[in-house]
């Protein structure tokens, strides 16, 4: 056996060599991909389409106020693809779920802790999950309203989760870890570590068992549920990630708390669209906003849906309410206004004819084509 | 006292053997992924934009305005289920409520 000081010396200069090795390789894979990155989605429509006119916004009403929380609603999601279930949370210690058709209730189930920041519905509709600073998520049956199951494992709250079937649950929490969870068992199948932040936002992809989770350290990044690394992960910005949405199996969006949303793709690995946060006539001050509806002084991103063709994107803003977007040509449409405080959700519907916004004036607006 | 002195020696170039096999380890690790990412099989994002065009533009959309063409836009003529229940609420109402004369 040789020396050990030796063994040393010969450890240090490889990791020398090594490290100018991934110098070299961060620089070329930097290259690579600029190369790739040619143009962006509004330039390449423009010369698609020159003078084509900005799509009409002009047929959109509201058919239903869905009234019976008690404080600020904290999520809401829409149920199986062919229900017109919504479900919502809020902090009044309730999950309502509503007949978006008729307007009424269906069931509203008391939660085992008040402080709830997300909220989700199983693609099957018999499950239901609710998590937020108590650190667990409860799952919950549908047809009985009791709690089937809590799933401990997080070491700070819960920010957001979604069903990746109808048996497993992906959770993101400030702890910086997302979990995928069998529900059935209440156990952890496996554990996402790599952010070097709180995880904010989660989108996930059910068709392709992925999932895209944003953090406060400015990282987007995609996952692979049955790997532990990242598959792709993307710099957003200097500023915390607050939002991700996925459109198509290769495209997603991601909000940043300074009001910009990007939209990346994973085909070209990159950044191909830019939307700079909306300037309304309706913005209120963000220190009036503050002063007189309790609302939050920044104008951060805090909720993405698609339309079901994609060209129509609807953004809530901390400080703009919520704002259409024609995605291709980037133009600004119109807003779903009505909401008395912070629209703090939009979600469309599975079958694509539906949008909900919830607001912490505690209602829910159901929006349509008229 | 100087035995002694020798063992805590070893030991700490031990510890920083290993120390230095688990960072070499990693850096490899490292440069391993960055390999595959640069392998990675990609298209211009021109032409990826040019798909989802194509694709945004051949898919129907219920909440954009009905009509031969929007835009490039297909829209379907698909019965709106919000305006039906509307409507059927309003034509029970009807029959619900008697009119005094």
């Amino acid at each position: 056996m040789s020396d050990p000081q030796e063994q040393l010396k010969k450890l240090q200069v490889q990791i020398t060599q090594s490290k100018r090795e991934t110098k070299q390789l961060y620089f070329h894979l930097d290259r690579v991909l600029k190369s790739c990155q040619d143009s962006n989605l509004t330039t390449v429509y423009r010369q698609q389409v020159p003078n084509g006119p900005p799509v009409r916004f002009d047929n959109f009403g509201l058919y239903h106020v869905l009234r019976g929380h008690f404080n600020k609603i904290s999520q809401i999601r829409w149920g199986p693809a062919d229900s017109y279930y919504l479900l919502s949370s809020s902090q009044d210690g309730f999950m309502i779920i509503w007949d978006t058709l008729t307007g009424y209730k269906v069931k509203a189930i008391p939660l085992d802790v008040q402080w709830v920041l997300s909220c989700a519905y199983s693609p099957d509709g018999q499950l239901l999950a609710s998590g937020g600073l108590s650190n667990r998520a409860t799952i919950y049956n549908f047809e009985s309203g009791t709690s089937k199951a809590v799933l401990k494992g997080h070491t700070c709250y819960i920010s957001d989760m979604g069903f990746l079937g109808p048996d497993k649950l992906i959770t993101a929490s400030g702890d910086m870890n997302c979990i995928l969870w069998d529900v059935n068992r209440a156990i952890q199948v496996n554990t996402y570590v790599d952010h070097l932040g709180d995880v904010l936002s989660l989108a996930v992809d059910q068709k392709n068992g992925r999932f895209v989770s944003g953090a406060s350290d400015g990282y987007a990044k995609v996952w692979d549920c049955r790997s532990a690394c990242p598959v792709y992960q993307y710099v957003v910005g200097h500023n915390e990630v607050t939002v991700v949405e996925q459109l198509t199996d290769h495209l997603f969006a991601a909000g940043t708390d300074d009001g910009t949303i990007k939209l990346f793709d994973m085909r070209s690995d990159g950044e191909i669209n830019r939307y700079n946060p909306p300037f309304l006539a309706s913005t209120v001050p963000p220190a009036l906003h503050q002063n007189h509806q309790g609302a939050a002084d920044d104008s951060s991103v805090t909720s993405i849906a698609f339309s079901s063709s994609g060209r129509l994107m609807f953004a809530t803003y901390a400080d703009k309410g919520c704002v259409v977007w024609d995605l291709l040509a980037n133009q600004l449409l119109g807003e779903l206004s009505g909401h008395s405080n912070q629209v703090n959700q939009v979600r469309v519907n599975g079958q694509g004819n539906g949008v909900a916004t919830s607001s912490w004036d505690s209602t829910i607006k159901i929006w349509g084509a008229t | 006292m100087y035995e002694m002195e020798e063992n805590v020696d070893e030991k700490r170039l031990l510890m920083q053997l290993k120390i230095s096999e688990i960072k070499l380890k990693r850096v490899t690790e490292l440069n391993n992924t960055l390999k595959q990412n640069i392998a990675r099989e990609r298209i211009t994002s021109s032409n990826s934009c040019l798909m989802i065009i194509n694709t945004i533009r051949a898919t129907s959309d219920p909440l954009l305005p009905a009509g031969e063409e929007n835009n490039g836009i297909r829209t379907n003529s698909m019965i709106n289920p919000y305006k039906e229940a509307m409507i059927m609420r309003r034509n029970d109402n009807k029959t619900d409520c008697c009119i005094i004369a």
